[in-house]
């Protein structure tokens, strides 16, 4: 019997980590970075930037409201909550931008699977599968790429991808090398397994990238970055710390959790909006004062608004649209988007005027220069300009 | 074309008739003859046991005598891990009668294990989640997600003992196939479990009747969103991933099919309150024409099924899949697969001759395709223990380990499940993976046969030593947690100290600088720590527990490591002190809960309960109602202008005389028929669970066929309705003692979240009129009486379900690892190092190997893959 001639099928999705894949992305923007903020628990937009002076507001509010004087007016009848002062410096140098109604259809209301469609651009009808970014941030051609996402939470879901270097902070406090063990075998690195093969690239690419990282980190005094700002703060500092010190990735993830306040929302609301003004207003500082602001975006992102009536134990319960921030050296600061009309709620619900994923495109079109992404589909002239 | 005489499979169930069917496969020189009968159960239902066959299955490479290389090579891809005594049992016989043997173990439905009590034993209420204050809701979700890790240790403990492996081979297939998680499903742990018994039952059965079962499964419906699938708002979510991921694969299918197959979905639901039952939503159903893959008909979802399995993709998409699993990524055979699709298709898609014609295909055996799969973490961690014989200490937090390896079992990351191959060696994973085997130093190819430790409380024995019992996890971060337990006494109204332990170090703690944090308590690595207490001390009454070595934090903050203690209950005698009863002196970052020392502390323990059944086992009052909760459910604006009225009040836990309901709906409804005012009590078996009166609703109540239920119309003047009439005695009594306090479940129900959040605005005091008719009416009416009315404190997070928690506590320590006591006599001959290699890891690793023992073999980068 003849033996059947086998294929091989080593398909460009199996292919190595860092081996410049879509060369089509050759204007992409190589020095940028995005550094992700999740606010953890579903962020009550309308105690972010509340609408202070219309009365539909304080109907549906009438307990926790924002008075006029309770907020730092930005324009449209529209105010900051006044615990996020400290980002009024960003605000008032035109570097942070409120892109407004941010939703998609079907809402979701369970948080597990709402900032799972954030974190991989699904939507109510349709699930994610990767991280929305993992693809065409892998398709860049970089040079001198020492990773190419870090998460300093250890949340890896925004970062789900089958290839590409995407690392935690844990994987990094302890570096020892993987090929040394490996060479001690003496395994032929031109193996004809491909799956054996690819083991020991990855090792060999991930022994070279942690000994450039820390071989950069342990350069830098890590007392001169100090923000104060409870753990996201300490994130915020260990992730300045790394853009000083020239590690090359392009997206950092930072996280804050808390946000899920369905009761006596207003002092704890209040508590963590003011930590993320202060990490973020300490972030901007440390990297104004090194220089990389201006190659930084820092992006909020949460599983979705909280319901715009008030409940019962003056908390919220899950809603649907929420405004987040853009905010970065090369921002275009300022109020973009529109404001969910509080006239034309679905069942005490705002409704989305702005598919999030259009604000996906924006970074990933406009900040990294990849016109033709995952989102381009979603692409929105009101957000034309956000970055330049 | 040469022909072999065939083999036959043994049959797996007795036939009732018999058809044959004769299939021919040329591309491999198989023959597959079948012999299949399906019965005429009704559509809706499936059944385990309804198709039969025998498979045939030939060819020149399955004749071949299997050596060690062989064997290891079977039982690590159609198995889990490959034990030297299972590689010895199956050398030297065939590699057909090797597959035969495979087959065999695929029925996994009894499992060697019992499952947990506390989850399969048990009845939820998530639906009263929303009435609980944020305290009990929270207490809620612990004892679920507590339940979740119980279940997923059970699971791991079957892998591990299973004397079946392929069969627990084939259900991680099909849970990265029809993927759920837990934690998108709402805490019901409950679904979770019945999905996972499901795909038991049906795994190895046949196709249809699996993906009947999967679009009526609770947790599908819930984690795709079908509950909101309705007529006028669809929801494609579950269409787009049953066309996309279940059956058709990508491209098989245009987005207006989507749209249709949402059509043919809408109804499919599920009821919570009966435990997670599926329920057709008639009224949210779309009967209409759908246009779906270009045929016309009104379709339903068994309709839609069988036209999904009319197409030619069904079977090449699952072929596919199953090749992927047990074949490679990377070999492909188009030819190979084509044959295997026809003939699962030809077989009525039997699953057998799936995994059966998979493993026999050519390519399987090819050497090339040896080592060139990527273990999974299932596969790295519980292969291992399994392959070793033995069970190093830290086994219990293999379900972490494998989270920190990217495979946390029952939370696949979205719904196409884990992608594997290059996935699992990611860079945050391919360190981590290497540093797990590490772990397995304690294992020697000549070690003495593997120890099982069945943790029992042993009463006798030990009528002199008492000893106390903590049960206690540790997060360490360079090196384990410390603690020690003292004891106190009550003298003269004051807590005095009587003893203290010594320092004991925390045994299988969770290495936090090297796997990172753990994501909920229900995933640490728990313990039971028996401490003897001196002879002679004195009864003590109360204890504390201290945390004494705190240390961070590694890089990044206590992301990067952290040493933590936890302690959920200690026990001495018969008496258990929860920590959640307790008090503690520790540091407070607002999140932690009692038993969760963050920093170095202390956790006070004055308030125990006895082990033992609770309250409701006994001590219940005659022609007393209790009740645990009572909930608002649903209700109109009261309006006199229009005929009919009401609102629905659940109640929980209800027991009266011998009737004991778990859920009870009651709909009161104020009714107008012909300027007749009455009210009513209203039943509907369908919001009872498990009955409405502890036995089913009597022959004669009302029948409503639209929404297949029965209902029970109890008026309270008039006698419109004889349905009364119809209830024995004590059914009679109970409604009467459900009329009488119907007033106070009203106020009752009013100081629950539910009412606040979505009644009291609506309706606001419009129904107290109502009420209060009927307190004066009821003297005069057959329900009077004066029935006692107990609301009894709901065990949520205690009382029985504490008890069963400690039982299967006790239990989840038990594991049994099979094939060891032959160990010895396996390795004696290999004692050359390129043998060994051979047995554990691939025959081409023999010369380049560093050491001689298993712990070097399995550091072989070659290991990784199998």
């Amino acid at each position: 019997m003849n033996r059947r001639e086998l294929l091989s099928l080593v398909s460009a999705s199996l292919s190595l980590p860092l081996a410049p894949i879509a060369l089509s992305q050759a204007s992409a923007r190589s020095g940028r970075r995005l550094v992700l903020v999740e606010l953890s628990g579903a962020n009550d937009g309308l105690n972010t930037i509340a609408p202070a002076w219309d009365d539909r507001y304080h109907q549906l509010r009438p307990e926790i409201g924002l008075e006029p004087d309770e907020v730092i007016t930005l324009g449209q009848s529209l105010g900051l909550n006044q615990a996020m002062r400290p980002l009024m410096a960003a605000w008032n140098a035109g570097e942070l931008a409120v892109v407004q109604g941010l939703g998609y259809p079907s809402q979701n209301r369970s948080h597990f699977k709402s900032i799972a469609l954030w974190e991989t651009g699904g939507d109510g009808n349709r699930s994610g599968r990767d991280g929305w970014l993992t693809e065409d941030i892998e398709g860049m051609a970089f040079s001198g790429l020492d990773a190419h996402g870090i998460s300093l939470d250890g949340g890896m879901g925004v970062f789900a991808s089958p290839s590409g270097m995407w690392i935690s902070m844990t994987s990094m406090s302890d570096v020892k090398t993987l090929s040394a063990s490996n060479e001690s075998y003496g395994i032929n690195p031109a193996t004809a397994n491909p799956a054996l093969s690819m083991l020991l690239e990855r090792a060999n690419n991930f022994d070279a990238a942690m000994e450039r990282i820390s071989q950069k980190v342990s350069s830098m005094p890590s007392r001169s970055f100090r923000i104060n700002a409870g753990g996201l703060g300490r994130q915020a500092s260990l992730a300045a710390q790394l853009i000083a010190a020239g590690v090359n990735a392009p997206v950092l993830k930072l996280s804050i959790g808390g946000f899920d306040t369905h009761e006596y929302q207003r002092g704890d609301h209040e508590r963590l909006l003011r930590t993320v003004a202060q990490a973020l207003a300490g972030f901007r500082n440390t990297l104004k004062s090194t220089g990389h602001w201006d190659d930084t975006l820092v992006m909020t992102y949460s599983e979705f608004g909280r319901r715009a009536r008030e409940n019962q134990s003056r908390g919220t319960d899950h809603g649907a649209a929420a405004p987040h921030f853009v905010m970065g050296g090369r921002v275009n600061g300022g109020l973009w988007g529109t404001h969910p009309d509080l006239g034309q709620l679905e069942n005490d619900d705002l409704r989305f005027t702005m598919d999030y994923r259009s604000l996906y495109d924006n970074v990933l079109g406009e900040w990294f220069g990849i016109r033709n992404n995952r989102f381009s589909g979603f692409s929105t002239r009101p957000l034309s300009g956000l970055t330049a | 074309m040469q022909m072999y005489e065939p083999r036959l499979l043994p049959s797996f169930f007795n036939t009732f008739q018999r058809s044959y069917v004769t299939v021919c496969v040329w591309s491999l020189m198989m023959l597959a003859g079948w012999v299949f009968i399906l019965s005429g159960t009704a559509k809706a239902e499936y059944n385990r046991g309804e198709l039969s066959q025998k498979l045939v299955l030939s060819g020149d490479h399955l004749d071949v005598l299997m050596d060690v290389a062989d064997a290891r090579h079977l039982l690590e891809r159609a198995g889990i891990g490959a034990h030297p005594e299972e590689i010895r049992s199956i050398v030297g016989i065939s590699r057909l009668d090797g597959i035969m043997r495979m087959i065999d173990q695929l029925d996994v439905s009894q499992t060697l294990l019992p499952p947990p009590s506390s989850v399969a034993d048990a009845y939820h209420d998530n639906w009263a989640v929303g009435d609980m204050e944020s305290e009990e809701r929270q207490a809620f979700r612990n004892a679920r997600d507590k339940e979740m890790g119980q279940l997923r240790q059970w699971w791991i403990r079957e892998m591990l003992s299973t004397d079946r492996p392929a069969g627990e081979r084939l259900m991680l297939v099909w849970h990265n196939h029809f993927v759920t998680a837990y934690s998108s499903v709402n805490e019901s742990v409950r679904a979770v479990y019945r999905q996972h018994e499901m795909l038991r039952d049906l795994g190895d059965g046949d196709l249809r009747s699996l993906l009947r079962a999967v679009v009526r499964d609770a947790a599908m419906l819930n984690y795709l969103d079908n509950d909101n699938n309705r007529k006028n708002s669809p929801n494609e979510n579950l269409a787009r991933e049953l066309m996309e991921l279940f059956t058709l694969g990508e491209g098989n299918y245009s987005e207006n099919d989507v749209r249709e197959v949402a059509r043919a979905l809408t109804g499919f639901s599920f009821n919570e309150l009966r435990d997670f039952e599926f329920r057709f939503e008639q009224q949210h159903h779309d009967s209409g024409i759908k246009n779906i893959l270009g045929v016309r008909d009104r379709f339903d979802p068994d309709d839609l099924i069988d036209l999904l399995l009319d197409q030619d993709s069904t079977a090449d998409f699952l072929t596919a899949k199953f090749w992927a699993a047990y074949v490679s990524d990377f070999y492909d055979d188009p030819a190979a697969k084509g044959a295997i699709a026809q003939s699962f298709r030809s077989s009525n898609y039997d699953i057998r001759t799936l995994v059966g014609m998979t493993l026999a295909s050519e390519a399987f055996w090819l050497p090339e395709v040896r080592g060139t799969l990527i273990k999974s973490p299932v596969d790295l961690i519980l292969g291992t223990i399994r392959t070793s014989g033995q069970l190093p200490d830290w086994w219990g937090s293999s379900d972490s380990r494998m989270t920190s390896l990217g495979q946390n079992l029952f939370e696949a990351p979205n719904v196409a499940g884990w992608p594997g191959g290059p996935d699992w060696i990611t860079p945050a994973r391919l360190k981590l993976r290497q540093e797990m085997l590490l772990d397995f130093d304690q294992v020697t190819v000549k070690g003495s046969p593997i120890m099982i430790v069945p943790r029992v409380m042993v009463e006798d024995d030990l009528a002199d030593i008492r000893s106390i019992e903590v049960r206690y996890a540790s997060e360490d971060f360079e090196g384990p947690s410390e603690f020690f337990v003292t004891a106190y006494q009550m003298i003269d109204g004051r807590k005095t100290y009587q003893w203290r332990s010594p320092i004991i170090q925390a045994r299988g703690g969770i290495d936090t600088g090297r796997y990172g944090r753990i994501e909920t308590a229900a995933d640490l690595n728990w313990m039971v720590e028996t401490i003897p207490l001196p002879v002679g001390l004195e009864e003590p009454d109360s204890f504390s527990v201290t945390f004494t070595n705190d240390h961070c934090c590694g890089a990044g903050g206590s992301d990067g490591g952290d040493r933590n203690f936890f302690v959920d209950w200690l026990r001495f005698d018969d008496r258990v002190y929860l920590a959640a009863n307790g008090s503690q002196q520790s540091c407070s970052g607002g999140q932690e809960r009692l038993g969760e020392l963050y920093c170095n502390g202390t956790l006070t323990l004055s308030d125990f309960r006895p082990l033992g059944p609770g309250i409701r086992a006994d001590g219940l009052q005659p022609n007393t109602l209790y009740v645990e909760r009572v909930l608002f459910d649903w209700g109109q604006i009261r309006d006199p202008s229009r005929n009919w009225n009401g609102f629905a009040i659940t109640l929980r836990g209800v027991r009266f005389n011998d009737i004991d309901v778990e859920a009870l709906r009651l709909e009161f409804v104020a009714s107008k028929n012909n300027n007749l005012r009455d009210y009513e009590l209203v039943l509907h078996d369908d919001s009872c669970f498990p009955t409405c009166l502890g036995a089913e609703m009597p022959r004669g109540a009302h029948r409503d066929y639209r929404n297949d239920r029965s209902s029970l119309r109890l008026p309270l003047r008039t006698n419109g309705q004889r349905h009364y009439y119809l209830l024995s005695e004590d059914q009679k009594q109970f409604i009467n003692a459900l009329w009488q306090h119907l007033p106070t479940f009203y106020e009752q129900m009013q100081l629950g979240r539910n009412w606040q959040r979505r009644g009291e605005r609506r309706l606001g005091s419009g129904w107290d009129g109502d009420l209060a008719r009927v307190t004066s009416a009821l003297p005069n009416t057959r329900y009077r009486g004066d029935s006692g009315l107990v609301f009894l404190p709901s065990d949520a997070d205690g009382g029985m379900g504490m008890s069963m928690m400690m039982a299967d506590t006790v239990r989840d320590r038990e594991v049994y690892l099979p094939t060891s006591d032959n160990w010895n006599d396996v390795t004696q001959d290999w004692s050359n190092i390129d043998r060994l290699a051979s047995v554990f890891v691939l025959a081409e690793a023999g010369p380049s190997l560093g050491g001689s023992g298993f712990y070097d073999l399995i550091q072989h980068p070659l290991y990784q893959l199998k």
